[in-house]
């Protein structure tokens, strides 16, 4: 695919961007404090930064939007046309794409409504959005998320610009869409010549398509610190499982008769001290697993069971056994109680044996084990902090002393050092005190490497199971390999489009799988076992050499 | 409720108040007599308040004094019921028959209506200037003015087109209380006369010619704001 | 504003409604008025002939008129929010739209309607005035609550082992009190309007020492510009008043 029709074909020489000791502060503060960079047509560059590190300020100074009551100072020189692409599709939602195309078209370039589409289709081709002349007619209201980011990099793009910053691009999505987004843009930014500066967060993926990386810390830009210590899973324990699923399957009724199959066929065991990481997509069924261990989402065949009890006949007092993390933490919490409060009316509930007096001593202990002081029980969770309020909902999963934790995406909200220091001490916890853990998430870097065993769902069934560290190596099913490689930052092997959920019949990743065939689409490849433990579901050539 | 079904709803309220006053088609003949009067004052009075409104409340919020006039307009619109300010103009005109009476109603069903639009317009404006679409345009090179006459302004009146759509039931009722302090003829000037005399099924059949008005309003208007807001 | 961090967050949602300039003026001019009233009456006793007097009468007529009513619709309205979030489904669905369809038809009319054909029995206007207003209510709360049963936190109670009834009262209705608040103080400006509108036509509360509507329908038969003043004003700051706290309850509930 060339950039046929994009302006700036012609690899411009030269710097593009150059600062010198550029300070952006308010009299008080300084956000961005004597940053010096330079950045060559063609060149792409990413800056990472913990959320608040003031790297939206950069770009935004950088684009000629410096805020209203920021000053300048340094050396800041661009030469060309800087476009800016912020932190979220920022489209118009009801106004057709064509329209906003054209409107930026006409201003930028005096194109004309005719021209303008034609540029405006090359564009969103080159950004993989599937059938662009059919895309441009509908509002971004009509469109996916991964489609709406699609639509604003093109529309940032074709523009025409001498240099594009984009702020945390495609940072919701799937890490398997927003690595193949970036890779797309960082290519298009090569072969036009144009200087790309990638900004985001650490675990934002932006890093993986540049040339070079730099860091953004409390307002100094430099070199990345070495990565930090970083949450390792320990000896893999061995024992029997003490939570097993055999052939588990979650589905929803509709209320009209019909039913949401979620979750199908599902099976693994968990033995005392062991971490189970679910990875896989949005819509992959990893969530609803989770949930369903913890009883909040409707078991409609197979059997779990806890500790050889089943857990669909057991009473409450499993309910102290198994506590489930929440994705959103502070949303998990009641705004109107204080944290003390919740906790001291889970202890009521599920800890009848701890006598009145000695809940306050069992809360701080809690407390004190998720990391926050004791004074943290008088708060309400408006008033926390994300990592505050992260740690709350551990201290309360603490509370009951469960001997099983089920995290769904338990470090969502976090970022960077605060994410890093998050896992350890959960990874502490369970080597302390014998904690089992299930987690569920889309990061499958993370996933691979606090766990020690780790099943790969996609479209509400197990694509491939096996120990952690084989996975990171050897992932054999092209949705793993596409999972990990994303997480490194590469481009993963799958074609362009979206996270699916179940399918009825066949592959549920045929549409996106290069080695898709007619097989595929007729039936769910069965489980195989391909080395002892190491199990893949995939009808491809010979899994492993795809 | 669809509207089709509330119609329905309508007319067999008519015909059962009908039915029940003897003479079946008398009140509903005199109230369908009476109801192109009242829609035409009530259309008038809505198409006025509602684009001056959103001339008003389209237009950035500024220091200028016609900035500040839509300011208090708007804010001051909750305590302007049409019904007061008919009853004030009445007081003060004393007409009860003739063009200054048919003015006076059209202007006091007009204001709250303008009132109505430029709140509705103003804080649709307000909220798409604060929207990252608007920053996230100008971010990638689209001129602050492209934004402001593109974008936020048809935003606002598109807001006020939609809120006509909702608009029927105030303005059936306001029309009732300026035709009934006006003494002008008209769907709710025959309410307000069967009212005070104590005729129930004249009352009823004339209170349902004008919950059907209401919803005439309100099905016009979202046909007229359709295309407009769609695209919005 | 930085609040300390142990603030329950009702004072701390008042402080921001007062802090809100329209909302505060309005929750200072009702109390000023609650104030006048009182005054008015201990001190005046019987209605005099001034006009002003007369018109804080008739006010205190029309906000005991529009409390009850209000009082009445809002609980009407909140009732039948509750039961259509709680049925959910099909039954659910119809309770919301014929609330919808109701609320698009010009129900104030029924308050004067009952006026002139009971007549001025305030038995009859009573019960129109909170009819007239309960279906804005049901949507309202209907919305509320609809959001608020999906939070996240019901879901961590419900993992925690709590009951049903310990979900509902110890975690949804806590929760749900502001929007409802929100929901049902929009009963109150309804219902004074409904008051004012039917007098204005002479068709309210019966003559003599009645509320402000009356008093200004009288006032445009005896076309008496100058004995209008008063009560206008009053109902007009009095609706306004209303309004701008209900505005403001909504834009925290909203929050
Ligand atoms: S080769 Fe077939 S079975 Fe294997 S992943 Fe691709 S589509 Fe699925």
């Amino acid at each position: 695919m060339s950039g046929g029709g994009l302006p700036g074909d012609a690899a411009r020489a030269g710097a593009v961007l150059e600062l010198r000791g550029l300070s952006l502060h308010d009299g008080e503060r300084f956000y961005v404090e004597k940053a010096s960079l330079r950045l060559e047509a063609g060149e792409v560059l990413a800056v990472t930064g913990d959320p608040g590190a003031g790297k939206s300020l950069l770009l935004r100074a950088l684009a000629g939007l410096t805020p209203a009551g920021l000053r300048r100072e340094g050396h800041a020189r661009v030469s060309g046309r800087a476009a800016l692409a912020v932190a979220n599709p920022a489209l118009a939602p009801e106004l057709p794409l064509e329209h906003q195309f054209a409107e930026l078209l006409s201003a930028t370039a005096g194109l004309d409504p005719e021209a303008a589409r034609v540029r405006a289709a090359a564009a969103l081709d080159r950004m993989g959005a599937p059938s662009p002349a059919k895309l441009l007619d509908l509002p971004p209201r009509a469109l996916t998320d991964a489609l709406r980011w699609r639509a604003a990099l093109a529309l940032a793009m074709a523009g025409g610009p001498a240099l594009l910053l984009a702020d945390a691009p495609g940072a919701a999505l799937d890490p398997t869409v927003r690595a193949e987004l970036l890779a797309r843009l960082a290519g298009w930014a090569r072969e036009a010549g144009v200087a790309l500066l990638l900004a985001g967060r650490p675990e934002d993926g932006v890093d993986g398509p540049a040339d070079r990386v730099l860091a953004l810390e409390r307002g100094r830009l430099g070199p990345p610190a070495p990565a930090p210590a970083v949450a390792h899973a320990a000896q893999h324990p061995s024992g029997p499982p003490v939570l097993s699923a055999r052939d588990l399957s979650v589905a929803f009724p509709l209320g009209d008769g019909r039913v949401l199959t979620a979750v199908e066929g599902v099976s693994f065991g968990v033995a005392r001290g062991e971490t189970l990481a679910l990875l896989g997509e949005t819509g992959s069924g990893k969530a609803v697993l989770a949930r369903a261990l913890a009883r909040l989402a409707p078991v409609s065949g197979g059997r779990v069971t806890w500790m050889a009890q089943d857990l669909a006949r057991a009473g409450d007092e499993m309910r102290r056994d198994i506590q489930l993390l929440f994705p959103h933490p502070a949303a998990a919490l009641d705004p109107l109680m204080t944290v003390g409060a919740q906790l001291t009316q889970l202890l009521k509930r599920l800890r009848p044996d701890i006598p009145a007096g000695r809940r306050p001593a069992q809360i701080g202990r809690a407390l004190e084990r998720a990391g926050l002081p004791a004074a943290t029980g008088g708060r309400y969770p408006g008033a926390l902090t994300p990592e505050e309020a992260a740690r709350a909902g551990l201290a309360r999963a603490l509370v009951t002393e469960p001997r099983l934790l089920i995290g769904d995406e338990p470090a969502g909200t976090l970022s960077g050092a605060a994410r890093e220091a998050f896992l350890a001490r959960l990874l502490r916890l369970q080597e302390e005190e014998g904690v089992s853990l299930v987690l569920a998430t889309q990061d499958a870097g993370t996933g691979l490497r606090v766990a020690h065993r780790a099943l790969v769902l996609a479209g509400g069934r197990v694509v491939e199971a096996a120990d952690a560290a084989v996975l990171a190596d050897g992932a054999r099913h092209p949705y793993s390999r596409a999972l990990v490689a994303a997480a490194r930052g590469e481009r993963p092997g799958l074609l362009p489009g979206e996270a699916q959920g179940r399918q009825e019949a066949g592959c549920p990743v045929r549409a996106r799988c290069p080695s898709a065939r007619g097989a595929c689409a007729e039936a769910m490849p069965p489980l195989e076992e391909v080395a002892p433990g190491h199990w893949v579901a995939c009808h491809g050539p010979e899994p492993g050499q795809i | 409720m669809p509207i089709p079904a509330l119609f329905l709803f309508v007319l067999l309220a008519t015909a059962g108040a009908a039915l029940a006053e003897g003479d079946p088609w008398a009140p509903a003949l005199r109230v369908a007599a009476q109801l192109p009067a009242s829609a035409a004052l009530a259309t008038a009075a809505l198409a006025a308040g509602a684009w001056t409104g959103a001339r008003l409340g389209a237009r950035p919020v500024g220091t200028s004094p016609l900035s500040a006039a839509a300011g208090l307009l708007a804010g001051a619109g909750p305590a302007l019921p049409a019904f007061l300010v008919a009853a004030v103009l009445a007081a003060l005109t004393g007409a009860t028959a003739g063009w200054t009476a048919w003015l006076a109603a059209w202007a006091s069903l007009a204001l709250p209506a303008a009132a109505q639009a430029t709140r509705i317009a103003r804080e649709a404006l307000t909220e798409r200037l604060d929207a990252p679409e608007s920053f996230g345009a100008m971010a990638r090179g689209l001129p602050a003015e492209a934004v402001l006459s593109g974008r936020t302004r048809p935003a606002a009146v598109g807001a006020v087109a939609r809120a006509l759509g909702s608009a029927g039931a105030a303005m059936a009722a306001g029309t009732a209380a300026a035709e009934g302090l006006f003494g002008l003829p008209g769907a709710g000037g025959l309410f307000v006369e069967a009212a005070r005399a104590g005729e129930a099924g004249l009352a009823l059949t004339a209170l349902a010619g004008l919950a059907g008005l209401a919803l005439l309003i309100d099905a016009a208007a979202a046909g007229l704001a359709r295309p407009d807001g769609a695209r919005r | 504003m930085n609040l300390p961090p142990d603030t329950h967050p009702w004072p701390a949602a008042w402080r921001r409604l007062t802090a809100r300039t329209p909302a505060a003026a309005g929750l200072a001019l009702l109390a000023a008025l609650l104030g006048a009233l009182v005054l008015a009456a201990a001190l005046l006793g019987d209605a005099t002939r001034d006009p002003l007097p007369r018109a804080l009468d008739a006010a205190r007529i029309s906000l005991s008129f529009a409390f009850l009513a209000g009082l009445l619709g809002a609980g009407i309205g909140l009732a039948w929010g509750l039961l259509a979030a709680a049925l959910g489904g099909t039954a659910g669905r119809r309770l919301v739209e014929t609330a919808r369809g109701l609320a698009a038809l010009p129900l104030v009319l029924a308050v004067p309607l009952a006026g002139g054909l009971s007549g001025h029995d305030k038995a009859m206007l009573l019960p129109a005035a909170a009819l007239a207003a309960a279906p804005a209510v049901a949507l309202a709360t209907q919305a509320a609550l609809r959001g608020l049963m999906r939070a996240e936190f019901l879901t961590a109670a419900r993992a925690s082992g709590a009951t049903g009834r310990e979900v509902l009262l110890h975690h949804l209705l806590p929760n749900a009190a502001l929007p409802l608040l929100a929901a049902g103080w929009s009963a109150l400006p309804r219902a004074l309007a409904a008051e004012g509108f039917s007098g204005a036509l002479g068709l309210g509360l019966p003559g003599g020492r009645a509320g402000l509507g009356t008093a200004i329908g009288a006032a445009v038969a005896r076309g008496d510009a100058a004995g209008l003043l008063a009560p206008a004003l009053l109902l007009g700051l009095t609706l306004w008043a209303l309004g701008a706290v209900g505005d403001g309850l909504r834009a925290e509930a909203d929050r």
